[in-house]
């Protein structure tokens, strides 16, 4: 699970087509090739995504998970996500509104499934997180 | 009673809609064709529609007044097209049209602006017209003004001369005299409305219903298109003559494939409008969307996206065509991963179709 690491956000270029892909693989590939490493990727800028440029994602993602790592991204544009979706890539990504939300994804205990108000009585509750966190 | 009609075709596009219009408008394919009035609808276009209802109601004298060329080859004999320098000289050029017809001999002139589908009769609007004896007369529905008007061609040359067309309120005292109509209107302001004008065909709430083949219920299929023995079309569905359907792709929910359109192998259109000349590549998935050529626009988020990769979305009406970049190119330049197979994409996408469509 990867807790407590150093989260590295990556800001990425306004074009991530084609053409730019073999520079930023250059600056990427590094940073995927470490253990559990903890990545997300800032498309505030991001103007331009192509199907070379989903392709990298991928990649990067396999490569982050086979080291026991993640890929996150954030500020995904409404343009962007609508490749990301066309592209059927939007599911296997998790997408935060702000890189301080996704860095702070990586810190956090994943009590997304706790989030929800529990159907069992609070004490047992109480006890599956404490045996969960043991 | 000479009447004649003279159309404006002005170079609006669904895009230009869109929250973002100016930043997707960049690289947008150049294909004069994509006006709303040009976008064809279960294989007709409105401009298309509007021939043919005129002609319907007698009406010979067409003048069709606009700054590209628009597809009119079947309506070919006894239509005068116009070309306006510009999109937004459209009017003028219409105004000098009337004078023309005036002197042609036509008394009254039906000018209108072709950008919304309307469900008018030509003959009520007339008889209202003559009816109240009003120099100008002008269609409203229940939320107002349509871009339809009556005009009296000899008062248009006298006392209407230097008026800024389109007429507006207030210009002239008492004028235009509203002919208020009953019948289905979608001005098409956004893509949404589209979405909205092909549903209520497939519906039959509105007349643009498909009028071609229906081979199984609730899909209809032109002479013609091309389809995958593997694909599903689940209705209601459209699919235009010339398109080509892939293999393992998958068509529902109030879609329309339009003319020479194609869609790739793996690919799902649910809730979507392809238009005409439009190449969707293999194992995409489209919700919620129109495709006009190289333009993708969100109903849900009103953005606008010019998609500048053709393994995605091309526009094969348009005169230059983007180079597709090769499967060698695309492995070439991930070279920094090491990767002897990068198929990773469609393995994926091949795995979520699995789950998805079990």
């Amino acid at each position: 699970m990867p807790n407590c690491r150093t989260v590295v956000v990556k800001e990425l270029p306004e074009s991530v087509t084609l053409h730019h892909i073999p520079d930023l693989c250059r600056e990427i590939v590094p940073l995927a090739r470490v253990d559990w490493p903890c990545l997300v990727f800032d498309f505030s800028n991001v103007r331009e995504l192509d199907r070379a440029g989903v392709e990298v994602l991928l990649l990067t993602m396999e490569e982050a998970v086979k080291r026991n790592g993640d890929l996150k991204l954030a500020a995904v544009p409404p343009q962007i996500v609508v490749i990301l979706e066309l592209t059927r890539v939007d599911r296997l990504f998790e997408i935060f509104d702000t890189c301080a939300e996704a860095v702070d994804s990586f810190h956090s205990f994943p009590v997304r499934a706790f989030d929800k108000p529990s159907k069992l009585p609070a004490a047992s509750a109480a006890q599956e997180i404490g045996l969960y966190r043991a | 009673m000479q009447v004649s009609a003279v159309l404006v075709v002005d170079d609006r596009c669904l895009s230009s809609t869109a929250s973002n219009a100016e930043l997707a408008y960049t690289g947008r394919s150049d294909n004069k064709s994509r006006s709303v009035a040009c976008s064809e609808i279960f294989g007709e276009s409105l401009l298309t529609r509007t021939v043919k209802q005129l002609r319907g109601a007698g009406i010979e004298t067409i003048s069709v007044v606009g700054a590209s060329i628009y597809p009119l080859s079947k309506f070919g004999a006894g239509i005068t097209r116009v070309a306006a320098a510009r999109s937004c000289e459209c009017w003028s050029e219409a105004q000098r049209e009337v004078l023309r017809l005036k002197a042609q001999g036509s008394q009254t002139v039906l000018m209108i602006g072709v950008s919304a589908y309307v469900e008018w009769q030509v003959e009520e609007l007339l008889r209202f017209h003559f009816a109240h004896g009003m120099p100008l007369t002008q269609v409203h529905d229940a939320q107002g003004p349509l871009e339809i008007w009556a005009v009296n061609s000899k008062w248009f040359s006298t006392a209407a001369v230097g008026c800024t067309l389109p007429f507006r309120y207030g210009e002239f005292p008492g004028l235009p005299v509203a002919c208020i109509i009953g019948g289905y209107v979608n001005r098409l302001a956004d893509a949404a409305g589209f979405r909205r004008l092909v549903r209520d065909g497939f519906l039959a709430r509105s007349e643009t219903r498909p009028l071609c083949k229906e081979i199984r219920p609730g899909v209809w299929v032109e002479d013609g298109a091309r389809i995958h023995k593997s694909a599903r079309l689940v209705a209601p569905v459209y699919i235009g003559a010339g398109a080509k359907i892939g293999a393992s792709a998958v068509i529902t929910r109030f879609s329309n494939v339009e003319r020479n359109s194609t869609v790739g192998a793996g690919t799902v259109v649910d809730s979507a409008s392809i238009l005409s000349d439009t190449e969707l590549g293999a194992g995409l998935e489209l919700s919620g969307t129109v495709l006009e050529g190289n333009m993708l626009l969100d109903v849900r988020r009103n953005v606008a996206l010019c998609i500048h990769d053709p393994n995605l979305i091309r526009d094969i009406g348009a005169r230059y065509q983007p180079a597709i970049p090769s499967r060698r190119q695309i492995e070439r330049s991930m070279q920094a991963f090491a990767f002897s197979d990068s198929g990773f994409f469609f393995r994926a996408a091949g795995r979520l179709s699995e789950v998805l469509f079990r």
